[in-house]
């Protein structure tokens, strides 16, 4: 059994609405609403779910990009909401992040040296190294180069001479998208939130860059977060799926389990919309797969999907939120229907 | 019936860093009734052809060869007053769902009765119950038909493009990646709305998307564009069952699937070329490992090779 990386208790983030600086926000958007889970050590775990879901916030809040309302983060045993300082740059190091847009992630006058050397700079200050590390003269220029090199023969920017002095518009967008996971890279990182890395590049060069990542992986002891709203990729990379809807995870489990046998109305209704590549394969639609208009509300008392729902029945579902609970080894589902 | 005939099209782009051969010798026809979906990666010239059918390019662009017949004249001779004729009313466009193809400040209603009204004989009480019956078509409630854009939702605003495309009955639509900015749901609506409207209408359709699987349950021929150059054209259960140009098997083999087994992707090494000094000879060489002294000197030809299916290799 994998070690728990991350664990995830209660997490809420909430968004005001119509703030001013004269003015206390009154409304607020649930962005996400108690989610729980975990995240084992060497695993992919993939969020998927519609534009809207809470998929990225949950990302932004797993490397402290932003501070949750309300609930738990524990990286390595730390609670990381509280972090503050030192500890915080330290957990930093540890927890990287790469974005969806190769084309507004990177900055357009750094060279790739600039931007590759930025990370180290920042995080490794030489007195505060211990002994060992010094004596190889980690703080040192010479190291970072080398580090820089080392890395981008890891992403495949095969010779880093190359690339080096190149800035972000002399490279293709499967080179960016390189770029930005080697700047992740330089700081041997442990875990990274990958949000919908691939979801710019295209067809051929996504393939490639989903088996870099599988790759990359293996050679530095990766743990990622995987953000998608594209279920296909997020199969094939991903073996744990957490499903979001409207703030809510409303199935987790392995991911073949999922895409063979998905429990949740919401799970099969994400499922059968995908598109399939054989002309062979005539796609059932699911009914009733009406778009109620999206009300996000704090005091919501019924199943959040109650209005799109297939097989709600009012008795059930009208009355009281699902709660996630456990069918399987592994597997949970937030539905009144199932037990 | 032959709607649509393209003839050897080619068309450049000026740009300060010089001429962008963005199509390249391009030809494929059209029948009457029939999709047709255009795939290829960003950047292949997929919305240049839509754009030129249409004659409606940017000023930069420059048709340097070829024809484009449609129901028996080539667009490309007409003027452009003769174009605008033909425009909407003959061949029309969805466009990708975006705010900026719908005016945000006109109730959507008296955008599409514009549509209508500039193109066809029709007083503007016959033209509002038009809109009422084309909002019934693509499934939205007609009261819906005097709000402003941003009070509808991404789907719905696809749909009222869609209906504005089907305003005056057009013989030829150009469908340029409509479900692209969609989230899956939606997107599986709106394809399967499209899909139920061209049984129903029996409409013609070019459909452009970079996505091989949307393409393949859309339309039954399918057309596979590299760098500006059409590499292969056939029937879509001909084309998927067997592929034959070594681009058009990287990209199927380069799509993850949601059902049967998960295979290991083999994508195909290396990027799409610079358009402004493309290759010589078949633009796919650099990135074929397979590829001979030939592919490297002489440009391949469209050739046929089974009924319908045509290919543009010389390994084939």
């Amino acid at each position: 059994m994998a070690e728990t990386l991350i664990k995830i208790n209660n997490l809420s983030k909430l968004y005001p609405l119509k703030k001013n600086l004269f003015r206390k926000a009154k409304e607020w958007l649930p962005a996400l609403h108690n989610i729980s889970f975990d995240i084992n050590e060497g695993e992919v775990f993939g969020l998927v779910g519609e534009s809207g879901s809470g998929k990225s916030t949950c990302g932004k809040i797993l490397v402290r990009l932003e501070k949750a309302t309300s609930g738990q983060v524990f990286f390595e045993g730390t609670e990381i909401n509280s972090l503050k300082g030192r500890d915080l740059k330290a957990f930093r190091k540890k927890a990287q992040m790469i974005f969806q847009d190769p084309y507004e992630s990177l900055n357009p006058r750094r060279t790739v040296f600039d931007t590759l050397i930025e990370p180290l700079n920042v995080h490794t200050v030489y007195e505060e190294l211990a002994e060992p590390l010094k004596a190889q003269h980690i703080g040192s220029r010479d190291y970072r180069e080398r580090k820089i090199q080392e890395v981008l023969e890891k992403v495949e920017l095969k010779p880093a001479e190359d690339f080096l002095y190149r800035y972000p518009h002399e490279l293709s967008g499967g080179q960016r998208q390189r770029i930005s996971i080697a700047r992740a890279l330089v700081l041997d990182p442990k875990f990274i939130v990958a949000d919908e890395p691939i979801s710019m590049l295209d067809a051929s060069v996504r393939a490639s860059f989903m088996n870099l990542m599988l790759k990359l992986k293996k050679d530095f002891n990766l743990t990622y977060l995987f953000i998608s709203h594209d279920l296909a990729s997020a199969r094939y990379i991903c073996d744990r799926l957490g499903v979001l809807f409207q703030g809510e995870i409303v199935e987790i489990g392995p991911t073949e389990m999922i895409i063979q046998d998905p429990k949740h109305p919401y799970t099969k209704m994400l499922l059968s919309a995908v598109p399939v590549a054989d002309p062979k394969i005539k796609r059932k639609r699911l009914e009733g797969a009406k778009m109620a208009p999206i009300e996000h509300s704090t005091g919501c008392v019924t199943c959040k999907f109650y209005t799109r729902c297939p097989i709600a029945s009012k008795e059930k579902c009208g009355e009281g939120k699902p709660e996630l609970v456990s069918v399987e080894d592994g597997r949970f589902v937030s539905c009144h229907h199932i037990k | 019936m032959k709607i649509l005939e393209i003839k050897n099209l080619s068309i450049q782009y000026k740009i300060s860093e010089g001429n962008v051969q963005a199509v390249k010798n391009v030809s494929f026809d059209v029948e009457k009734g029939e999709s047709i979906g255009l795939v290829g990666e960003s950047g292949c010239g997929k919305t240049t052809i839509g754009m030129a059918i249409m004659g409606l390019l940017p000023q930069n662009a420059e048709i340097t060869n070829g024809q484009i017949i449609f129901d028996g004249e080539d667009l490309l001779t007409k003027t452009d007053e003769e174009m605008r004729k033909i425009r909407w009313k003959r061949i029309s466009m969805i466009f990708q769902a975006a705010m900026n193809a719908l005016n945000p400040v006109f109730r959507i209603e008296d955008q599409i009765i514009e549509a209508i009204m500039t193109h066809s004989d029709i007083n503007k009480v016959d033209a509002r119950k038009r809109v009422e019956e084309l909002y019934r078509l693509v499934g939205i409630d007609p009261i819906r038909a005097r709000d402003y854009p941003h009070e509808y939702s991404g789907g719905m605003r696809q749909r009222a493009i869609i209906a504005m495309a089907l305003a005056c009955n057009p013989d030829l639509i150009i469908a340029d990646e409509p479900t692209t900015a969609l989230d899956v749901l939606v997107q599986d609506q709106i394809i399967s709305e499209i899909i139920k409207l061209q049984e129903k209408l029996e409409m013609t359709m070019i459909y452009i998307s970079h996505d091989i699987s949307v393409i393949i349950e859309t339309c039954n021929m399918l057309g596979v564009l590299y760098a500006g150059t059409l590499v292969e054209y056939a029937p879509t259960s001909e084309l998927v069952s067997n592929p034959l140009h070594p681009y058009t098997k990287g990209l199927l083999g380069s799509y993850p699937s949601i059902k049967g087994e998960i295979k290991k992707l083999n994508p195909i090494p290396g990027e799409p070329p610079d358009l402004i000094d493309p290759p010589s000879g078949c633009r796919f060489h650099p990135r074929n490992p397979l590829k001979e002294k030939v592919c490297i000197e002489k440009e391949p030809e469209l050739r046929l090779i089974d009924d319908r299916h045509y290919v543009a290799c010389h390994l084939v």
